[in-house]
């Protein structure tokens, strides 16, 4: 197992499934608490606790120890702590097994891994990413939800 | 010559009407439920072409193939989609969506799987002490097996 691995920090893999050393260029301790708004233009990884919003252009990974209670947008999102919050990704969304996410997922691509806990509403798929983000702390209009309804009995 | 009985294997599902565990023989296909006294499928599912119905419920698993297309509510055990399903579903234990799964609707189970390349839009609520209630009052039940 890579060091890494072994204290729990997330690993971003390329295509050809390699871990990629130095993606995260920005880390927030396991110590720290953040309150507000905060922008990044490469990685992210959170260990600590933020409240408030992220936007990045590039991965966000929240690792084992790390509570978020914020409204993600990112390329990608790899949860392995607790996120209370939307989550909406260009790429992919994975939730490993110590995940526990409660808010709506916008994403291309969705990863649960056995153990996860997710509860939310959920939008995955090509057709996903093309739909307009969703205004932060307003929840989506979920007009599939009133044509999925089974009819009356 | 004494007659060599073999005391058949049992197995343990939920009823699909009242949630409540029974005890059933591991080769039934259907049985009738001692609680709410209604019939629960049990054998396993495969769905092929266009199938639209109130509810498509089992206590196995059900398999939607890549053509198929399927409108109900769902309430499985484990739940394999190949094709399109519009509609709620409930599984006790894991829900895959193929790569070419197509899902439109809310969806609670034990645990998921989303292939790159599926869609899922709706509700979704996975954990891994997801577990029925069951419905009903037990006592009006076993006071009419008496």
């Amino acid at each position: 197992m890579e060091p890494a691995q072994a204290q729990g920090v997330p690993m971003i893999e390329n295509k050809a499934g390699s871990p990629v050393a130095g993606e995260f260029t920005t880390v927030i301790g396991s110590d720290a608490v953040f309150k507000g708004e905060l922008t990044f233009e490469k990685g992210v990884r959170v260990d600590g606790r933020v409240e408030g919003k992220i936007n990045t252009k590039g991965h966000l990974a929240v690792s084992q120890g790390g509570r978020l209670q914020a409204d993600v947008v990112a390329a990608s999102v790899i949860v392995e702590g607790d996120v209370v919050g939307n989550l909406v990704a260009s790429d992919r969304v994975e939730l490993r097994k110590s995940a526990k996410l409660q808010g709506d997922v916008r994403a291309t691509k969705l990863l649960v891994a056995e153990g996860a806990t997710f509860i939310g509403n959920c939008q995955v798929g090509a057709e996903a990413s093309k739909l307009a983000p969703a205004a932060p702390g307003t929840a989506p209009a979920n007009r599939l939800t009133e044509s999925a309804a089974p009819p009356r009995k | 010559m004494v007659a060599n009985t073999q005391v058949p294997e049992t197995r343990r599902v939920v009823c699909t009407h009242c949630d409540r565990p029974i005890e059933i023989p591991a080769s039934a296909m259907s049985v009738s439920c001692r609680f709410c006294h209604r019939r629960v499928i049990i054998e396993d599912i495969v769905i092929k072409a266009y199938h639209a119905v109130v509810r498509l419920a089992t206590a196995g698993r059900v398999e939607i193939a890549g053509k198929a297309h399927v409108i109900a509510e769902i309430r499985v055990n484990e739940l394999v989609v190949e094709g399109a399903v519009k509609g709620n579903i409930t599984a006790l234990d894991r829900v895959l969506i193929g790569k070419k799964g197509s899902v439109l609707g809310n969806l609670c189970s034990r645990s998921l799987e989303v292939e790159p390349g599926a869609t899922l839009v709706g509700r979704v609520q996975v954990s891994p002490e997801f577990a029925l209630e069951p419905k009903g009052d037990p006592e009006e039940s076993e006071v009419a097996d008496l």
